[in-house]
């Protein structure tokens, strides 16, 4: 176990700098809506004392008349989001295709991962929509079949305890779904990269999940827990009064950009682990 | 023989109030204050719960307290509104209410009221004669209002006695009134009811008995109700009233005896998986009956009942009947909650409620406000909504913003907040304002919609906007003097302009009268918008340009902060549509601001009422930086498989 955790550290280590390009192209067009909301408030407030409301914390009414007043924002914020992901989608297939195949040739020169980035690209691509695809249909599916199984909770219960509980379950079901879901499109991808086939690599990336299925969880249980924890660090920073002076705003900044950073790099021990797995399991059977 | 006559002593000491379960810890206190009162209906009524129906007796004595001869009454009967989709309150509806699709229902789903065998009691009359009349729209199929004539004319001062046997049988839930799984039943509106015989508009007397339309609720007149309501024993029941409970034969009904005085209205609720609540403020004694489900939720419900109690008796006056009790329905039956009876009000919940959303205590405090204006303060609630419901929305802001904070008695969740008057102004602030009509119409008349908007939200600005033109201290005690004047009574919109007068006398502020304020403000349809243009270098002044943009026209304050950390007070009275101010040059502007204090509540844009040099970045940053790490962190999710 320590020899994984050692191998996985020294990958992430070597592919840093390729994390760090996920994280900025993530940065930047996140930045296009902080752009767009600072004008706007600026527009809308302007040089309005009401401005200094804002330094003690949110403020509904500075917001609602901000919005009232140019009801446009929102209308031209849904866009915006739209094309943001739109082309995050897109960059983040290839910054994927380009790390993977790094890991997978040990090598983590930036050639290699633009070569291989658009070598992948399209592969990658396809692989991840026929894993979106089954995220659809298995969610469809699961939450169809609930809401028929539950019938009306406002008539056909006594107590809305069931439709509570049974809804926790479901979305919790889901969610561990999702993870495995995504344990296994990790591994169908250096499956692809080793194998050079696109939907066989889903079925031994299938396989290889399985075998690797105690470990698996394991993984998953930690990812789960790391990732509660980054997001409670992130929603204390969220509750500080951070408008009151410049140094605490810069250290909500820097505390948030940290936890978003933290976050890729958890990703991507998954990916490391996964791979590390892989490895060892074709080292087993050459052994 | 010996337990049936133990039974039948125990029926008549109960009756007689000498064997009391609840009434000995509900005490009715002899008020001096009540005028007479003009009714007193005897009812009593049996549950037949294989067909969600009463089997009852109604006699109501009805006094003429005008100085007309009246040859006939009219009657409420509300539960015909249910009983097919020509009723004018479903024709209203559009065939969907909360969402859901009413023409879809068997015919035992539907609902309706007849009555038999009417007489006066007084003579040796043959049944009386009756019909359903259609007074506001002229739709034959709609029977919710009753006319009896009189066989004999009854002069100013007279009683007259009328008997008469009725079944109600309750809907599967469409609206307030309804069954629905489990044996809940909500009797609301359940009983043929006697309008109100009162001056109309022209001053002439006459029944003022509207059709039951979608969009309007009720409103009925004072009278002393003795009900006996005969259920199984396994029902849980609340009603409006002391309770009294008797068990019947075999232990398998109980009998219970209900007394409410000076009500408008009488409502009882009946569900066997009540758990019972109860608590006591200063004698009046408090009941809760909440679904096991929602146990969670007795103490919010509790400390925001007592908190709104203490309110109204600091500022208005003291909760003048015995009990409340507070129903919390069950999810199936939801359809009968958000609602208010006297001494009874219906709220809603559900299993989990974070305590950081508060909207269980806004709703509490909401519905119990409703004894105040609807029960005691009774206008009329069809023709006049927003003073009761718009009254009842301040109070609502007023009491959650005293008790939970301005910006968080709604909510405060992750760093996001909102106060209970913040949300009524956003409420009134997002309307297409250009659009819409007057507040004060009858509910039937508004066909455009944003009647929430307006009768609740806009009340509630306008009231906040008085409170503070003329300040706190005033503004309560208009609201005392309206209270104490009107209490018991059916006051209307004249009448508390009047009591506003009373207090302050004919101008509310600079040159603005009372009349004026009142009639923009629920009359007219202007919004008030005051803005600084901006600030002009002159050569030996600084001028300041604003702007009242809208028609409504308030006086109001503008603060001008110099440099040197002095001050000055100019006043406009809003009148013309721009205004300049010139201040000397030599003295550098910090900021100008109009209506500093937000007195004019009603202006719907804030944010332009000032300018100041020198404003801080940090708080677009701060929210800019905070949307874009939620969004970093979503694109992060969305593209997990990637």
């Amino acid at each position: 176990m320590m020899e994984t955790v050692k191998s996985v550290g020294q990958l992430l280590r070597k592919c840093s700098h390729l994390i760090l390009f996920k994280y900025i192209s993530g940065f930047l067009l996140s930045a296009i809506l902080g752009v767009f909301i600072y004008s706007k408030m600026n527009q809308g407030l302007g040089n309005s004392v009401e401005m200094e409301k804002l330094i003690f914390g949110f403020d509904r009414t500075v917001v609602d008349d901000i919005l009232n007043n140019d009801p446009s924002i929102l209308n031209s914020l849904l866009p915006k989001i739209g094309l943001i992901f739109g082309l995050y989608f897109l960059i983040t297939n290839f910054v994927s295709s380009g790390i993977y195949s790094s890991i997978s040739n040990n090598h983590f020169d930036l050639k290699n991962f633009v070569k291989n980035g658009l070598k992948n690209y399209f592969p990658f691509l396809a692989i991840s929509l026929c894993f979106y695809l089954v995220f659809l249909i298995v969610g469809f599916l699961l939450f169809f079949s609930y809401a028929s199984i539950l019938g009306n909770p406002f008539n056909d219960y006594t107590t809305e305890i069931p439709f509570f509980y049974s809804l926790l379950i479901v979305i919790f079901l889901f969610l561990v779904f999702c993870s495995y879901l995504w344990l296994w499109s990790i591994h169908a991808k250096f499956h692809y990269l080793s194998d050079g086939k696109l939907f066989l690599s889903l079925k031994t990336g299938f396989k290889s999940l399985m075998v690797n299925f105690r470990q698996s969880t394991l993984l998953l249980l930690f990812y789960w827990l790391t990732l509660l924890l980054l997001m409670a660090i992130m929603n204390l920073l969220q509750g500080l009064n951070s408008s009151q002076s410049w140094f605490v705003l810069i250290l909500l900044i820097l505390g948030m950009q940290i936890t978003i950073l933290l976050r890729y790099f958890l990703q991507f021990f998954v990916v490391g682990w996964v791979y590390q797995g892989i490895v060892n399991i074709h080292l087993r059977s050459q052994n | 023989m010996y337990r049936i006559i133990n039974i039948l002593i125990i029926t008549n000491l109960a009756y007689f109030g000498i064997i009391t379960n609840a009434s000995a810890q509900c005490p009715y206190p002899n008020s001096t204050e009540v005028p007479k009162i003009p009714i007193t209906y005897r009812l009593s009524a049996t549950l037949d719960v294989v067909e969600k129906k009463v089997v009852a007796h109604e006699n109501v004595i009805w006094t003429n307290t005008s100085d007309e001869t009246v040859s006939e009454l009219r009657f409420y009967m509300y539960m015909n509104a249910f009983k097919n989709m020509e009723s004018t309150f479903l024709k209203g509806s559009g065939g969907v209410i909360f969402g859901s699709d009413i023409t879809k229902r068997s015919a035992n789903e539907w609902g309706y009221i007849t009555i038999s065998k009417p007489r006066l009691i007084s003579e040796e009359t043959d049944t009386l004669i009756w019909k359903y009349i259609q007074p506001d729209d002229g739709n034959k199929g709609d029977e919710s209002v009753l006319q009896m004539i009189l066989p004999k004319a009854v002069l100013p001062g007279e009683s007259v006695t009328i008997s008469m046997n009725f079944v109600s049988k309750l809907p599967k839930f469409i609206a307030r009134a309804g069954y629905s799984r489990d044996d809940y039943y909500a009797f609301l509106h359940w009983f043929p009811q006697l309008g109100v015989f009162e001056k109309n508009k022209e001053g002439q007397w006459a029944w003022n008995c509207h059709q039951f339309f979608r969009q309007t609720e009720f409103f009925a007149d004072f009278a002393n109700y003795e009900v006996e309501l005969t259920l199984p024993e396994h029902l849980v029941v609340g009603a409006s009233g002391c309770i009294s409970k008797t068990l019947g034969v075999n232990n398998k009904t109980q009998i219970l005896k209900i007394k409410a005085d000076d009500v408008i209205d009488f409502a009882w609720i009946a569900y066997p998986h009540f758990v019972e609540h109860r608590s006591d403020w200063k004698g009046v004694e408090i009941k809760l009956l909440i679904p096991p489900e929602h146990g969670a939720m007795a103490d919010r419900y509790l400390n925001a009942l007592k908190n709104a109690l203490d309110f109204f008796e600091e500022k208005i006056g003291r909760y003048p009947y015995p009990s409340i009790t507070l129903v919390d329905p069950p999810m199936h039956g939801l359809g009968s909650g958000f609602m208010e009876y006297p001494m009874l009000i219906t709220c809603a919940s559900f299993y989990y409620v974070p305590k950081s959303i508060r909207t269980i205590e806004s709703l509490a405090v909401h519905e119990f406000s409703h004894q105040f204006f609807m029960a005691i303060l009774a206008s009329n609630e069809k023709e006049e909504a927003w003073m009761d419901e718009g009254f009842v929305n301040f109070f609502e802001d007023e009491i959650m913003d005293y008790f939970g904070g301005r910006k968080s008695s709604m909510f405060d969740i992750f760093g996001y907040n909102s106060g209970n008057m913040e949300r009524s102004r956003s409420e009134y602030t997002s309307l297409p304002l250009k659009e819409v009509g007057p507040l004060a119409r009858p509910g039937w008349e508004f066909n455009e919609g944003h009647y929430k908007g307006l009768v609740y939200a806009k009340t509630s600005l306008v009231l906040q906007t008085l409170k503070g033109l003329v300040g706190e201290k005033t503004f309560y005690q208009i609201m005392r003097h309206y209270y104490d004047t009107f209490k018991f009574k059916h006051p209307k919109e004249k009448d508390f302009i009047q009591s506003v007068k009373d207090i302050i006398g004919d101008t509310l502020i600079m040159n603005l009268k009372v009349d004026d304020f009142f009639v923009q403000t629920l009359h007219g349809t202007g919004y008030c918008d005051y803005q600084v243009e901006g600030i002009e270098d002159g050569t030996t002044q600084n001028i300041i340009h604003l702007k009242r943009d809208g028609s409504l026209i308030i006086p109001v304050e503008i603060k001008v902060n110099f440099e040197d950390n002095s001050s000055q007070l100019f006043e406009w009275d809003g009148k013309i549509e721009t205004l300049q101010i010139s201040v000397p040059r030599n003295k550098k502007i910090k900021s100008v601001i109009i209506d500093p204090d937000h007195k004019v509540y009603l202006d719907i844009n804030f944010n332009n009422n000032s300018f100041i040099q020198k404003t801080s970045k940090r708080p677009p940053t701060n929210y800019a930086i905070k949307s874009m790490t939620w969004l970093q962190h979503l694109l992060q999710t969305v593209n997990f498989l990637i």
